[in-house]
């Protein structure tokens, strides 16, 4: 009787592990990437699979630099991600970039769009991968 | 206790557990757990593939922005301004108490960035209690509050620390589908940091940083508004979706400024935007300042 409480208890635990899943990687694995910016206060984080896409609206002020980090969990693959000004000009494309994240000055205080693109990988078995996806943003005073 | 009485207290335990982990988190499993999971469909498309919408997130600049600013266009430090600590027994509903904990965030960040160290352990506390008292404990460890004791001559290690602790506050609200408490918080952080960027235009005058950053907050707000609809299933942010509305109708009389530039320099370094900005009346911004701080009242009480 002892054993079957124990066992129930493990299953109603375990989503509850879950959930703090993406919490735990971005905290660790995230958030010190963003190193001397000072980091925004949002958690913007979701479980994605192939084929996903996420987008993430933010004003950007005027005399401020800035750090956009996407960290994503290795089981996703290579995520596309773009980010776009406030005219739909494409600014950063992870295809032309050797680092993951963007760094840029802001002139106009203006909204500013991130794209996020999981590839859509064929199946090779009866499997769906998921992984957490994290956009962060940091700011500092302009140096 | 009795080998009997021992297997009883287990099994309350164990369904007490459930039905609290059932009702704090059975919105979001399908989203937020990190399994791979079987394919089903005869088609290649998973039901669960073909169900998915694109993610949106909305993300609203941290008050701490705000009142760096406020420091550096040399602003004095004005205490009388926050949100007195003793107000914090008279936040009773879950609404009061979300929004209030953002506004003591800001306020935090205020003192802090004024290097106010006896003020910011009473607003770190303030936060914490409240915190407590949503059940959102785990973001102001005693862990927290050390390394905030320990960092209180540290201006920027200060900023990192309380930024990272509202930070994992959000992460908890979210996970654990309370979402709607979360936008809460965030309206009451920014709020506050309008406030007191409005309170120092009443003080010190227009035609300034500070001033053109409250012209900016109508940017800032379309987000805000955008965040508290998505988070509104329940009805519970009409209030605040209503005067945050508001204050739009007012940024409305504003001239939205001219089209951006983005320029790389030889170096690679990027700078976004560039053209002219956002204008504001003295009479819309005298508006806008009345009407901020009618709304802030409100919520502190």
């Amino acid at each position: 009787m002892e054993r079957k409480a124990i066992i129930v208890l493990l299953i109603v635990m375990l989503p509850a592990f879950a959930f703090s899943q993406c919490r735990r990687f971005t905290k660790v694995s995230c958030i010190p990437a963003l190193g001397e910016y000072i980091p925004n206060e949002n958690f913007n984080s979701a479980v994605l699979i192939p084929g996903d896409q996420a987008e993430l609206m933010m004003t950007f002020y005027a005399g401020q630099d800035y750090r956009v980090l996407i960290c994503t969990e290795d089981i996703l693959g290579e995520v596309d991600y773009t980010l776009s000004d406030e005219s739909g000009k494409t600014i950063f494309d992870s295809k032309n970039m050797d680092r993951g994240f963007m760094d840029f000055s802001v002139a106009k205080t203006q909204q500013v769009k991130v794209n996020l693109s999981v590839p859509d990988r064929p199946s090779t078995n009866q499997l769906i991968h998921e992984g957490c996806a994290t956009v962060l943003i940091g700011y500092k005073e302009k140096g | 206790m009795s080998y009997r009485m021992k297997n009883i207290s287990l099994w309350i335990f164990a369904a007490a557990l459930c039905l609290t982990l059932g009702l704090t988190s059975c919105g979001d499993v399908s989203k937020d757990d990190s399994l791979t999971k079987a394919n089903t469909a005869a088609d290649g498309q998973t039901e669960q593939q073909a169900d998915r919408v694109k993610k949106i997130f909305y993300s609203i600049p941290s008050p701490v922005e705000m009142v760096s600013l406020i420091q550096d266009v040399g602003s004095r430090y004005d205490y009388s301004l926050l949100n007195k600590v003793e107000n914090r027994t008279k936040y009773s509903s879950a609404k009061s108490k979300a929004v209030n904990l953002g506004i003591y965030g800001a306020d935090l960040s205020y003192t802090s960035v004024f290097n106010q160290n006896q003020e910011s352990i009473l607003y770190m506390s303030c936060a914490k209690q409240l915190a407590d008292e949503l059940g959102v404990s785990s973001a102001f460890s005693n862990e927290t509050i050390a390394r905030v004791e320990e960092n209180l001559e540290n201006r920027d290690s200060l900023l990192h620390i309380i930024t990272e602790t509202f930070y994992e506050l959000d992460a908890y609200l979210k996970e654990n589908d309370r979402s709607n408490i979360s936008a809460q918080v965030i309206t009451g952080g920014w709020l506050e940091g309008l406030y007191l960027a409005s309170k120092m235009v009443q003080m010190y005058g227009k035609g300034n940083e500070l001033s053109d950053r409250i012209v900016d907050q109508r940017l800032a707000l379309k987000d805000l508004i955008s965040l508290n609809k998505a988070y509104n299933k329940d009805g519970s942010l009409d209030d605040v979706l209503m005067d945050l509305e508001s204050l739009e109708a007012i940024y409305a009389e504003a001239d939205a400024g001219g089209s951006v530039e983005t320029q790389v320099a030889a170096d690679g370094k990027v700078t976004l935007g560039g053209s002219p900005a956002a204008k504001m009346s003295d009479a819309v911004m005298d508006k806008l300042i009345v009407k901020t701080i009618e709304i802030r009242q409100k919520y502190v009480m």
